[in-house]
């Protein structure tokens, strides 16, 4: 094809004047993809569609966080609207009779309080004291609770939609995981159902505000929310974590989503990062910890606190981020810094006891402080040879020290000083250079020539790796298909 | 490449990577999403070798490894558009960067195309309207309008190509 061709410039300036337009008239914003990303990043490396499920289409608008959409299986919505926008719908509606007034439904008609409606296939609407309209969606349940002007719901899954006119009186959407109030005029939550039925409590709750404000609460605390934000609370196992993030397999889900500091001062090259505090606190976490997060999103879910609720018991599943960066397999101990149920609160080492929340700056190091275990691996990455003894843990390779043998795979990854080969079967591997040349005081380093040869590596090339074990697996010689 | 350093790479050229495979031919959203996913691990599994630190030169260093994943999303899925080999991807980077790049990120572009869509008239309006937020296919529209589907076709590549005369217009009176 040539290349200067008018009739392809032509089909080319059409094709991106056709992307603006799914963009601007159809919605189709660019999303975000920063939290699976990350995620991914973090993981073994796998093709993306594996990763994380496809996004089934919906309103571009209102995407969440893949993440998120990822754990919530079916969504709790909830819409209180400006009483000017009411619905047709609301023609249904009757007088609030005296003194505990019934709910109308459209359906239906008259609905007692306490209660409980739920849809299967079918949405349904109802009115509540005249003033909030009510849209159960498909697969919703929730009971009516509440008084005259001071209208509720309680909701235990599904979706609903409400208009709420707040000038007559109060609305509130409860659920397990706190209480929204209306202190604005728009706003939608969701409860995603927890896995393994309606009779499982669901331990998660998601806001968004549109217009005005609200106030979301529980017994972790509030947090209000204004037009544009969307907050959350959730409770769940910490399944994963980085130095940058943690996630959370809430209970009653399969899935986990990933939460991450507030980010402060603007672009790292004027100085700006995550917030260190939370890092610290991150740092502090154990996974396998239940524990309670409050979020907002701030392009991802930011985390405003995070309270420990029990630590791991005796064994932790480790999660793939930590496996990549400490090397730990299932069933390893925990490294210091984690939390122990029981053990005493050392404030600045990042333990503290079950249940007790976690403050800010809990878990960092002290200046000068000498490295705990696990911090001995990042020297290593860095080409400081580690010095035994330390108490750094075994790594992989330590229980084959003195073996040697031969490795075929797939590069994954390399970088200086590394590089990750995928066998056909198994996990991948990682070998770095040998040690030369005796301490780094007398000249002594990693493999210079080696470290050379690992930078050429293409990811995706099958190499052949003689390696011989000493703490981890030393790359003796590389073959490739070049030579 | 820090988790933190490919965060700020992701939040500054996420947009505009996934238009970019969008442009080039991906044919649905999610494999869009996906293609964008992995330019972006690509980028971060490239260990800062070939990393640049300027904002436009990453921005050409992402846009090269979209181009390479999307011409073997091609091979492999074995959908082949008459765009999609090597040559054409390379002319239809240039378009990008001449059409869409002419002013820096490309919000102008987007902004300019807004103003441009206000000066079509009523019907073009709500055909553009129809086909792009309404998922009116081809064949609904030409029902709604008593034409042919052909006719509709090239009335609606008409309309884009003036949207394009209109945009390059307004960005260059500006």
């Amino acid at each position: 094809m040539d290349a200067t061709d008018p009739k392809d410039n032509e089909e080319a300036q059409d094709r991106l004047i056709d992307v603006l337009l799914r963009e601007e008239l159809g919605g189709e914003a660019p999303p975000n993809l920063a939290l699976r990303i990350l995620k991914a990043a973090s993981e073994p490396q796998k093709p993306a569609a594996k990763t994380f499920s496809v996004n089934a289409a919906k309103p571009a608008r209102w995407k969440w966080p893949a993440a998120i959409a990822a754990t919530v299986a079916l969504a709790v919505l909830c819409g209180l609207l400006i009483a000017n926008r009411r619905t047709q719908e609301q023609k249904f509606s009757g007088t609030a009779p005296e003194p505990a007034p019934p709910a109308k439904t459209v359906a239906t008609g008259a609905m007692q309080r306490g209660a409980v409606l739920s849809t299967t296939t079918e949405a349904r609407s109802f009115e509540l004291g005249g003033y909030c309209h009510v849209q159960m969606q498909p697969r919703t349940e929730l009971r009516v609770e509440g008084e005259e002007k001071a209208e509720r719901i309680y909701l235990s899954r599904g979706t609903v939609e409400c208009e709420v006119d707040k000038a007559v009186g109060s609305f509130a959407v409860q659920s397990e995981m706190g209480t929204v109030v209306v202190t604005g005029t728009k706003f939608r939550v969701r409860v995603p159902e927890a896995k393994g039925g309606a009779n499982m409590s669901a331990k998660q709750m998601f806001v968004r505000v549109a217009v005005g404000a609200v106030l979301l609460s529980g017994a972790w605390g509030s947090l209000p929310l204004s037009a544009g934000e969307e907050g959350g609370a959730v409770t769940g196992i910490v399944a994963s974590k980085s130095e940058t993030w943690l996630s959370i397999k809430a209970d009653g889900s399969d899935e986990a989503a990933m939460y991450m500091p507030f980010w402060r001062g603007g672009q790292p090259k004027d100085g700006g990062g995550f917030d260190k505090e939370m890092l610290g606190v991150i740092k502090s976490v154990a996974v396998g910890s239940k524990v309670k997060l409050v979020w907002k999103l701030e392009e991802h879910p930011r985390i405003v606190s995070l309270e420990v609720l029990a630590a791991p018991e005796r064994k932790i599943e480790v999660a793939s981020a930590e496996r990549k960066h400490g090397e730990k397999r299932e069933g390893e101990k925990m490294r210091d810094g984690e939390h122990r149920e029981g053990e005493k609160v050392r404030k600045g080492e990042g333990e503290h006891r079950e249940g007790e929340k976690v403050r800010k700056g809990d878990g960092e190091h002290r200046e000068g402080e000498k490295p705990r275990k696990g911090d001995g691996e990042k020297m290593r990455e860095d080409g400081d040879r580690p010095r035994k003894g330390e108490g750094e843990k075994k790594r992989e390779g330590g229980h084959e020290e003195g073996k040697s043998g031969v490795a075929i795979g797939k590069v994954v990854s390399r970088g200086e000083g590394f590089v990750e080969i995928k066998p056909e079967h198994g996990d991948v591997e990682k070998y770095v250079p040998r040690w030369i040349g005796g301490l780094p005081h007398d000249g002594g380093g990693p493999d210079k020539d080696m470290i050379r040869q690992m930078l050429r590596l293409k990811v995706g090339e099958w190499v052949k790796i003689e390696w011989t074990a000493d703490e981890r697996r030393r790359a003796v010689k590389i073959h490739t298909k070049r030579e | 490449m820090t988790h933190a350093e490919l965060e700020t790479l992701v939040r500054m050229h996420q947009a505009e990577v996934y238009r970019y495979v969008r442009y080039l031919g991906a044919e649905s959203t999610s494999v869009a999403e996906d293609l964008a996913q992995e330019t972006f691990l690509a980028a971060f599994r490239s260990r800062d070798l070939d990393a640049p630190r300027d904002e436009r030169k990453q921005s050409a260093w992402l846009r090269g490894i979209a181009r390479n994943l999307f011409l073997m999303h091609c091979r492999r899925s074995r959908s082949n558009p008459v765009h999609a080999d090597s040559a054409s991807l390379e002319q239809a980077e240039q378009i990008w960067k001449q059409e869409f790049l002419r002013e820096g990120d490309g919000f102008e572009t987007i902004e300019a195309l807004r103003r441009c869509l206000e000066t079509l008239g009523e019907k073009q309006r709500r055909m553009l309207k129809l086909h792009y937020a309404e998922n009116k296919s081809r064949s609904e529209l030409a029902e709604l309008f008593a034409m042919s589907e052909d006719g509709i076709k090239s009335l609606m590549r008409r309309l884009r190509g003036a949207l394009a005369q209109c945009i390059r217009r307004r960005l260059e009176a500006q």
